[in-house]
């Protein structure tokens, strides 16, 4: 008899369908993992559970009887608390303070009863620190300790934690994951959101797999492996195109040896003119270092990055961050790399802008790159597809040997995301070097003339023999 | 020098601030950058001397400065917690307001050439008790109180606040309120204590200077009432030289409280850490 039942749980966002029928049985007594690509809609369904996105439609169940759960303090009184990935206390206060902020009381707090009880919840739940320390102090590690003892502090006997492991250093996972086990002989439900298999094997009693919004497996975890949870995990499905038959790629392009920083553990890769390599792998595994390293702000460690084909053209992960200035207008964005450089790029007199150049180079952009919006509409003001396309058509303005994306069509819509596939494709049979980093493994089949895999900071390189959905999936989780 | 008199006249000078500050502080401390606190400041003082001259009660007189102060604290929420408007251009648009506002009353409420009436007197006792325990009361309320913690919750993490049940947007009004009521009392001072009249522009920057003390004293209550006594002193020191014939011009030593006061709170700011979401609108 399962304790807690989601069923058939159906929820969209605007344009995006995050759950398709998800469900998720949850017995006593049990720890739960959730495995899933991202965007497989994991987080959606645990925040359906504790009351922080309520279903568009599906059944909550507990204990047999149905319930709905639409606020978090309903799921607060229903015995249900989430663990965040971050912490989500307030660093400037106490440990105690925080331990104690969202529960209800009287008007005083007296120091020493306070610190009393704190100290009784955090020896309970094996956190060593004084309670008067600020949370600001403590490492990544205890602040999700006291936040784990903070919510179980409100008498919680269903706890989901949202990949609580990733923020953790090793040493740390082994602690967490023993608390867990404890958790768990003490009579609580747990849902592990995790990528790791070895956490999973570890800990777990059954898993469930999400892929697409829907459950797609959900099984006994003793005697599974990695190649059958990552083939759940990633699907299966015709073995995709590889470089077409008698092409050669162009000369090298970039090149990095033994690439050290932090986050990167030692990165080997060649990259040639015309072919476009494809590095996938989930989130959190690296892809941002890469990046931040590649942008030219994180910096190297130890190792060599070559550009051979200068210049190295970056499209950011994050377009609305880091790519473009929301409030300034298309074709401002597009000639903000000239504003750094105004001489040679021909687009200032006297140090006046040129008003016939900026319109001339925002038209061929829009036109060539079938840009929606007119050259004065402010970047914010365009769709997400626009506002992509825009990010990449300002990178080629220089003319790069190596143009380097990152997540390209995440959070575009089908059409968007295609034509910028078909932008990035043409590129790279003009020639230009494509290194493709995505966390999206369709993507990655669609477009990689080669395939590797971030995994904790280090790469592997897909053998084209083994290209594949199981074979990556595989690599994903930390496969050999 | 540092005889009775002179503490005397320090004590008095530094009592509009302090009270100023310490409301100010329960603002910060909730997450509002309350800059309009001149403006409500001078409506307080104006408030307490029309009030006091009109029915000669020094009681009504502080109540209204106190309303006074409140209500240009409700207009000042409106905008920055209400519309989340930006907190320095309100507060900027009060103190105009305040300024012109006060003066144009003045003179529509007192005929120009006319001695202008006496507002009564609260004796100084009822003030340094007043002000000492306020002090008390913030320092105590903010450190050891659960509305306290929730408080400091919304102007340290609003998000934070919000995901455990606590009602930002309404710790942040009353704080803001409380703020505004405060400034109005540290007007009324200027206008029932330290002189019986009202005259344009009166509080003089006092307002920015108690902003300014909020941070110098690092957000806490007895090192803001330290500060404001700085000032008072300063302030003190500075008549006395002038009293006394020294050569040296009196607009420059007008201004040493000012620069005093400054020079203190820029050695010590550096080190100060302000909440974590001061002056961030919060969005839930």
């Amino acid at each position: 008899m399962p304790s807690i039942a989601l069923r058939e749980i159906h929820k969209r966002f605007g344009e995006t369908v995050a759950l398709s029928g998800a469900s998720l049985e949850l017995a006593s007594g049990e720890i739960h993992a959730l495995l899933g690509e991202n965007g497989a809609g994991k987080t959606t369904l645990v925040r359906t559970l504790c009351g922080l996105h309520p279903p568009d439609s599906g059944r909550i169940e507990i204990d047999g009887e149905t319930v709905g759960i639409p606020s978090p303090r309903r799921a607060q009184a229903l015995g249900i608390g989430l663990v965040h990935q971050h912490f989500m206390g307030v660093p400037a206060l106490s440990v105690a303070e925080n331990l104690v902020l969202g529960e209800p009381g009287g008007l005083a707090l007296r120091p020493r009863s306070l610190r009393a009880r704190a100290r009784e919840m955090l020896e309970r739940w094996e956190l060593d620190v004084d309670p008067d320390t600020p949370a600001r102090e403590l490492s990544v590690g205890q602040l999700q300790r006291l936040e784990i003892a903070r919510v179980l502090g409100g008498g919680v006997e269903t706890l989901v934690l949202d990949e609580p492991t990733a923020v953790l250093a090793p040493s740390e996972v082994g602690e967490l994951l023993a608390l867990l086990e404890r958790l768990r002989d003490e009579g609580r439900s747990l849902v592990l959101i995790s990528h790791k298999l070895e956490e999973i094997t570890a800990v777990c009693d059954r898993v469930s797999v999400l892929r697409g919004g829907r459950t797609v497996a959900s099984r006994e975890v003793a005697g599974l492996d990695a190649a059958r949870l990552g083939e759940w995990m990633v699907g299966r499905a015709l073995p995709p195109r590889g470089r077409p038959a008698g092409t050669t790629p162009g000369p090298l392009a970039l090149r990095l040896e033994g690439v050290k920083a932090e986050g990167l553990r030692g990165i080997d890769l060649e990259l040639h003119g015309g072919e476009v390599l494809a590095l996938a792998g989930i989130d959190g595994n690296g892809q941002l270092p890469l990046e931040e390293l590649l942008a030219g702000v994180r910096p190297l460690g130890a190792g060599e990055l070559n550009v051979l084909r200068p210049p190295l053209a970056l499209v950011s992960g994050d377009r609305q961050r880091t790519g473009l200035a929301l409030d300034l207008s298309l074709a401002e964005n597009l000639i903000l790399p000239a504003a750094a450089r105004p001489r040679q790029s021909g687009m200032f007199r006297y140090g006046l802008l040129r008003a016939g150049e900026l319109r001339k180079a925002a038209g061929e952009a829009i036109e060539r790159h079938d840009i929606r919006g007119g050259e004065r509409a402010l970047a914010r003001q365009l769709s997400g597809g626009n506002q992509q396309k825009l990010c990449i058509a300002r990178s080629l303005r220089a003319r790069p040997g190596v143009l380097a994306v990152v997540n390209p069509t995440r959070g575009l819509d089908v059409r968007a995301a295609a034509a910028v596939r078909g932008e990035l494709r043409a590129l790279a049979r003009e020639g230009t070097a494509v290194l493709l980093i995505s966390t999206d493994l369709d993507e990655v089949l669609e477009l990689g003339d080669r395939i590797a895999v971030l995994f904790r900071g280090a790469l592997s390189v897909v053998d084209p023999a083994r290209r594949n959905r199981e074979r990556i999936g595989e690599l994903m989780l930390g496969g050999e | 020098m540092l005889e009775l008199g002179f503490a005397f006249a320090a004590l008095r000078l530094s009592a509009p601030l302090g009270f100023a500050a310490l409301g100010e502080l329960v603002a910060q401390r909730s997450g509002v950058l309350n800059i309009g606190i001149e403006g409500m400041m001078l409506t307080g003082a104006f408030a307490a001397f029309a009030a006091g001259a009109a029915t000669g009660s020094a009681p009504l007189a502080c109540a209204a400065a106190v309303a006074a102060g409140t209500a240009m604290a409700g207009v000042f929420g409106a905008f920055a917690i209400g519309r989340r408007a930006d907190p320095i251009v309100c507060g900027t648009g009060l103190n105009l307001l305040a300024l012109g506002g006060t003066g144009t009353a003045q003179r529509l409420l007192y005929a120009p050439g006319e001695p202008l009436p006496s507002a009564p007197q609260i004796a100084w006792p009822v003030w340094v008790a007043l002000l000492a325990l306020g002090a008390l009361g913030v320092g105590l309320f903010l450190a050891y109180s659960r509305p306290g913690l929730r408080l400091r919750a919304a102007g340290e993490r609003a998000e934070a606040a919000h995901a455990q049940g606590i009602d930002v947007r309404r710790v942040r009004w009353s704080a803001t309120l409380f703020g505004g009521a405060c400034a109005g009392l540290g007007g009324a001072c200027l206008t029932l204590w330290i002189s019986d009249t009202f005259v344009e522009n009166m509080t003089a920057g006092r307002g920015f200077i108690a902003l300014a003390l909020v941070l110098f004293g690092a957000f806490r209550a007895w090192r803001i009432l330290a500060g404001a006594a700085l000032f008072g002193a300063a302030s003190a020191l500075q008549f006395r030289l002038q009293a006394a014939g020294v050569e040296i011009p009196y607009n420059l030593l007008l201004m040493t409280p000012y620069v005093l006061t400054l020079a203190v709170l820029a050695l010590f700011a550096g080190r100060v850490r302000p909440p974590g979401d001061l002056a961030r609108p919060f969005e839930g």
